[in-house]
């Protein structure tokens, strides 16, 4: 499959910081996570993706757009959905409008037309009931969903999420990973989380960032393969500094080489993450 | 593409304001509760409503600023700036809006008032359209200052402070020469006899700033050729039509000179007057005169359609005067509302002014009108600080009198507003006379007897004359002793 995003060389720098270090990676369709610790450039990729920030070196096309052209990079807003980190709202905005107005600025001049795409989102995030509310009404959840109703106005052909699962309980968070797989069917999404556990439910792509570079790119399944054969149980703890947790049962994860008596595991994409980030500290879960 | 959408969308929103509404209905509210009690004059009313506006258009200053400061609120620029649509267009949209919404929701408000007015009675004064439409203007410009204050600066509260400064400038203006005042968007009032104002112009300077003000916004988004051209051609006009509709001197400047260098000196007054003023309000043709049962009535030509409601005042006391007295009777005239001292003491007629009132309020009007035609028929000239007639039997007569047109009261301290600025003290309905209880009750058992008039014309010189006592009059008037006699105070009237 043709990669729809193809990064190379991408840099951004904040003074003396370097967020992206000539960044290179590609994707394609269906659903990619983007996981990495705080600082690792994720947002800083997103918003060069998602055309909010322009990079300072380096070549970005997406869907065939070359971004550093200002008509193609519009003409890919046209095409984009974005769930940014901190998304803002109007308090005295009711939720239709609050849509109906983005859908607006996203070009949807039909009235008839937006007004049935603003009830089709809405639906989606499951917040159609609520579409006269006013915003200073929802809860941080609600308002979560109400961000990702925005992104999705369109159907846009690309799908940008920064944390989009945040200030969600479990049960929206299983509806909102049932959209997503159902939205990546059909299109390229981009998912950036700190939840590994929805990357393994939801990604068929997993990129790990660190340090403003792309430590990783591939499937769920192989990033927990970088953990094979080091992912042990124990009933007492290791006595160096590997990394290991308690676990509900009482007993001893430990990554790396086995601590004395310790079985072998299975590895999850949370223990390829670790690894592969090289966590040097033990602690107590 | 997306501007018509963006523009319906402002328009729908602003509409379903409920502070854009909220004030709309108070200016109005306002304003015709603060003019209920007087007669529509049309020299003062667009004016004066063009000043109660600014409520209005402080409410349309920060909803447009609301408007188009939206996208720059916390988290928005992000979200927005992976849209397709620009920041320019929806300035453009937000301020045209407010522009177009404003102007609607003000052009009815001008107009349900001044109908309402028209209303209310027979109307005088001249209508200015201009004055009424820089009323309406006033919440456009106020619509494009927010939007452009939305782009240019960051804090919210931007507007309180614009709208306090604007306050605070108007006030100080006001107490000042009133030059500065002309620059705002609306003049707070206009004498009905001040030099004519440069409506035309201020509304020039109106349509220009607005012009001014949202191409400023616009140019927010980048120096493009037709931003600054546009920026450029709205302050060329702003600035030289500001500048020639203050050229004039403004009210408050008369006021101060009238306070400085013409109060009590007519002929300075007349010498410093603008000589269309001069010419309108003291020439030849400046007043159409009526005869009624016999009086003459002279109003300014604008307000001849008052004379009824003078006649009205005069006629139930002047038919109650004995046929030779009622010959006698001077001109009623009109005095201008700022000049009224220029017409000196050479001429003694019946004073009437530029202000009547209605509602209720009449009464007040009626009295002074009144009172002035029974002091001239029963000699009473009361001194600047008052006199008292109590123990008089013209006191009886007074009243008596009065009370043909209206139901005469107790004395009580008061001012009663004849003109813009000025005010007529009074003790009592009888102008700077006070009488007792006595005097009243007697007065009152005289309205209440059939023959009280025969009686009264049968000794109307020896009940006129200033040594005739209550208690004689009693039993020429066919009453009984039945008041207490209260001692004069303060100094008897002569």
């Amino acid at each position: 499959m043709d990669p729809t995003v193809t990064v190379h060389g991408l840099t951004k720098k904040y003074g003396r910081n370097i967020v992206l270090d000539r960044l290179t990676l590609e994707f394609g369709r269906g659903v990619t996570g983007l996981l990495g610790p705080n600082g690792a450039g994720k947002t800083t990729l997103l918003r060069s993706l998602a055309t909010t920030l322009a990079p300072d070196g380096g070549e970005v096309r997406v869907l065939g757009l070359d971004l550093a052209n200002p008509g193609q990079r519009t003409d890919l807003r046209r095409r984009l959905g974005y769930l940014p980190q901190a998304p803002g709202f109007y308090p005295h905005f009711t939720l239709f409008e609050l849509v109906e107005y983005v859908a607006i600025l996203k070009e949807l001049t039909d009235r008839r037309e937006r007004h049935r795409e603003v009830r089709r989102v809405l639906a989606e995030v499951d917040l159609i009931d609520r579409a006269k509310t006013k915003v200073r009404k929802l809860s941080g959840g609600m308002k979560q969903r109400l961000a990702l109703a925005q992104a999705l106005l369109g159907e846009p052909d690309l799908l940008i999420l920064d944390e989009p699962t945040v200030g969600l309980d479990p049960e929206q968070r299983v509806r909102f990973r049932a959209l997503v797989s159902r939205l990546g069917e059909s299109r390229t999404v981009l998912l950036s989380t700190h939840q590994t556990e929805d990357v393994a439910a939801l990604c068929e792509r997993v990129i790990v960032m660190n340090g403003g570079r792309a430590v990783f790119q591939g499937t769920p399944r192989e990033l927990a393969a970088v953990a094979s054969s080091q992912v042990w149980i124990s009933n007492a703890p290791p006595s160096d500094s590997r990394l290991f947790w308690r676990t509900a049962d009482g007993r001893y994860r430990t990554l790396g080489d086995p601590p004395p008596g310790a079985a072998p595991a299975t590895p999850t994409v949370e223990d390829g993450y670790l690894l592969l980030l090289g966590k040097p500290v033990g602690a107590e879960a | 593409m997306i501007f018509r959408s963006l523009f319906l969308f402002e328009v729908h929103r602003l509409l379903r304001s409920p502070i854009l509404w909220g004030a709309a209905a108070l200016c109005l509210g306002l304003r015709l509760m603060a003019t209920w009690p007087w007669l529509p004059d049309m020299s003062v009313d667009p004016t004066s409503t063009s000043g109660a506006m600014l409520l209005l258009a402080v409410a349309m200053m920060t909803t447009t600023n609301l408007a188009t400061s939206r996208d720059t609120r916390h988290g928005i620029p992000e979200m927005f700036k992976a849209l397709p649509s620009r920041a320019a267009e929806r300035t453009k949209a937000a301020t045209l809006a407010a522009l177009v919404v404003g102007s609607g929701i003000a052009l009815p408000v001008m107009l349900c008032y001044l109908l309402a007015r028209l209303a209310m009675g027979p109307v005088a004064g001249v209508f200015d359209p201009f004055e009424a439409l820089g009323g309406v203007l006033a919440v456009p410009f106020a619509a494009a200052l927010g939007a452009m204050l939305g782009r240019w600066t960051p804090w919210l509260v931007a507007v309180p402070v614009t709208a306090f400064l604007i306050g605070a400038f108007t006030w100080l203006n006001s107490q000042q020469s009133g030059y500065g005042s002309w620059f705002l968007p609306v003049v707070l009032f206009h004498g009905p006899d001040w030099p004519q104002r440069p409506s035309v112009l201020h509304v020039v300077y109106l349509l220009a700033a607005i012009a001014l003000f949202a191409a400023l916004a616009l140019l927010r988004h980048g120096a493009r050729p037709v931003r600054l051209i546009a920026v450029l051609t709205a302050a060329a006009v702003t600035v030289p039509a500001g500048a020639a509709a203050t050229a004039a001197a403004p009210g408050e400047e008369i006021n101060r000179r009238f306070e400085t260098t013409l109060q009590g000196n007519p002929a300075a007054m007349l010498g410093d007057m603008d000589p269309k003023i001069r010419q309108r309000y003291f020439g030849p043709d400046a007043q159409r005169c009526e005869k009624h049962d016999a009086i003459t009535y002279c109003a300014f030509h604008d307000y001849a359609t008052w004379i009824s409601s003078w006649v009205s005042a005069v006629n139930p006391v002047a038919q109650a005067l004995p046929p030779a007295e009622r010959d006698r009777l001077p001109v009623v005239r009109q005095l201008t509302d700022s000049w009224f001292n220029a017409n000196g003491d050479e001429e003694q007629s019946i004073r009437t002014f530029m202000m009547w009132g209605r509602a209720g309020a009449e009464d007040d009007y009626r009295a002074v009108l009144a009172s002035q035609i029974i002091r001239s028929v029963l000699g009473l000239r009361p001194p600047r600080t008052g006199c008292d007639v109590r123990g008089q039997s013209r006191a009886l007569v007074a009243l008596w009198l009065l009370g043909q047109g209206i139901a005469p009261a107790a004395p009580e301290d008061r001012e009663i507003q004849i003109a813009s600025s000025a005010f007529m003290p009074e003790q009592s309905q009888l102008g700077m006379i006070r009488y007792g209880a006595a005097e009243l009750g007697y007065a009152r058992k005289l309205l209440a007897m059939p023959d009280a008039r025969q009686r009264i014309w049968a000794h109307w010189d020896t009940l006129l004359k200033p040594e005739t006592t209550v208690e004689q009059a009693l039993s020429l008037l066919g009453l009984r002793p039945e008041f207490t006699a209260e001692p004069v105070k303060g100094q008897p009237c002569s």
